[in-house]
């Protein structure tokens, strides 16, 4: 069951009677309607008596208080990312006014959208390719491409899941979010909330990993961290936005000697379209 | 039968005389706690970064689980051994404490360290001059009631 108790009373006990399986998203906007996306469909979310129930200033700063446990100066690293986790890796999206000092963004404050993620874990979502990533200890270099909310996280998690079951070696996860919270494993080591730049160097150095799985690819920085560690020789399993093979390869830095294997999520969430070896075949 | 109540009396007296003298330990007490508490959150704000919750958690006081029910239920109850500027202090602090981001958090937990400190050796000083006249004054006047009832 996912953690709810940072959720006004009001909103949590509706939400409560809901098949949390099926919801992914809460969306609140100050004074407008809270909106769900349940089973894939934006649907206002209503109270018992069928009413739409509004987001209020006061909800904005129950929840804030009480996923940053009341502890604003342990999470403003997060918040000026704009984002904030709560237990069981439940991920808050958070916008409002950002504060400036030097041109460097310090926190957020009023804040007046919250777009709460919830997460799955879908036994056995990877079955459909996992075979193509693995073939007896070999391990390929993996990118996973998706737009955002399509499950690529979801994969990855399974991913790590069926690589610690086969023991093929010590497995680190690069958690920049806290979104891998729950996955553990006798061969997975996790590091958490810090950034890719950190995560590789001391990561790869310290833990000796023969397998790192890192969420979220984004800039040159992000791909050249990959590069080197694969250098290194440990196996990469990774994930980037897109919604094609096209938008990971026509990027400026896009370089194919670090992945091997390319699996493109496009159509529906959760749901394999296409898979591309090295050449850029479909395989 | 005049014995008797006389006893009763310098009993009562005594007693009243004691139970007076207790708020300055309680309000002595609290302070330390507060100020031991208040000591803890600067160091974890600068170091460890752990939050409120975990701070609450890892002491074993009265007043740890003050500020807890405050953060939580959001009410404060006055105490009754303090003052009205020390009740505002505190409830200052416990709607400050947790609320600013480090840097800002820092700043005014290390600026009210001073005035807890301050406070505190007021009521060890007070403790000190007082706590033992309220209960002499109580055997004293215990002694006269017994005296007047024979």
């Amino acid at each position: 069951m996912m953690e709810l108790k940072f959720l006004p009373l009001r909103i949590k006990n509706v939400i409560e009677t809901l098949d949390v399986d099926k919801l992914y998203e809460i969306r609140f906007r100050v004074n407008q309607p809270i909106k769900i996306n349940f089973n894939g469909k934006y649907k206002y979310l209503l109270n018992s008596y069928n009413e739409k129930i509004f987001a209020t200033n006061n909800d904005f700063d129950e929840i804030i208080k009480k996923v940053t446990e009341y502890s604003l100066y342990a999470y403003n690293e997060k918040i000026k990312n704009g984002y904030l986790y709560a237990l069981g890796g439940v991920r808050l999206g958070l916008c409002g006014e950002c504060v400036f000092d030097n041109e460097k963004i310090i926190t957020i404050k009023n804040i007046t959208s919250i777009n709460l993620r919830v997460p799955h874990n879908i036994s056995g979502c990877s079955n459909t390719f996992f075979d193509k990533l693995v073939q007896g200890s070999k391990i390929y270099n993996t990118l996973i491409i998706s737009p955002p909310f399509y499950g690529k996280t979801t994969m990855l998690k399974d991913v790590a899941y069926k690589l610690n079951n086969l023991n093929l070696g010590n497995i680190l996860i690069i958690d920049e979010r806290g979104e891998f919270t729950n996955v553990q494993g006798e061969n997975i080591d996790k590091i958490t909330f810090c950034n890719k730049s950190y995560a590789f160097e001391y990561g790869v150095r310290v833990m000796s990993p023969s397998i790192v799985i890192a969420d979220e690819l984004v800039g040159e920085n992000d791909w050249n961290y990959v590069y080197n560690a694969c250098k290194s020789g440990v196996s990469i399993i990774a994930s980037a936005h897109g919604s094609s093979i096209d938008d990971v390869i026509n990027k400026s830095f896009f370089n194919n000697k670090v992945f091997e294997r390319y699996v493109v999520i496009s159509e529906k969430i959760g749901t394999v379209s296409a898979i591309y070896d090295k050449n850029i075949s479909l395989i | 039968m005049k014995f008797f109540l006389g006893i009763l009396l310098f009993l009562a007296s005594v007693i009243f005389g004691y139970i007076s003298s207790t708020k300055f330990t309680k309000r002595t007490d609290l302070f330390s706690e507060f100020c031991a508490f208040n000591q803890l959150t600067i160091s974890e704000v600068e170091f460890a970064q752990n939050t409120i919750n975990t701070i609450i958690n890892s002491i074993d006081s009265s007043f740890a689980k003050d500020v807890k029910s405050y953060l939580e239920q959001g009410n404060f109850i006055k105490y009754d051994f303090l003052n009205e500027e020390e009740n505002n202090l505190i409830l200052t602090y416990l709607k400050n404490v947790g609320a600013q981001d480090k840097i800002s958090q820092l700043q005014y937990l290390k600026k009210i360290d001073l005035d807890i400190n301050r406070r505190l050796d007021v009521c060890k000083e007070e403790m000190k001059k007082y706590k033992s006249l309220y209960v002499k004054v109580g055997y004293l006047v215990g002694l006269i009631l017994f005296v007047l009832v024979l």
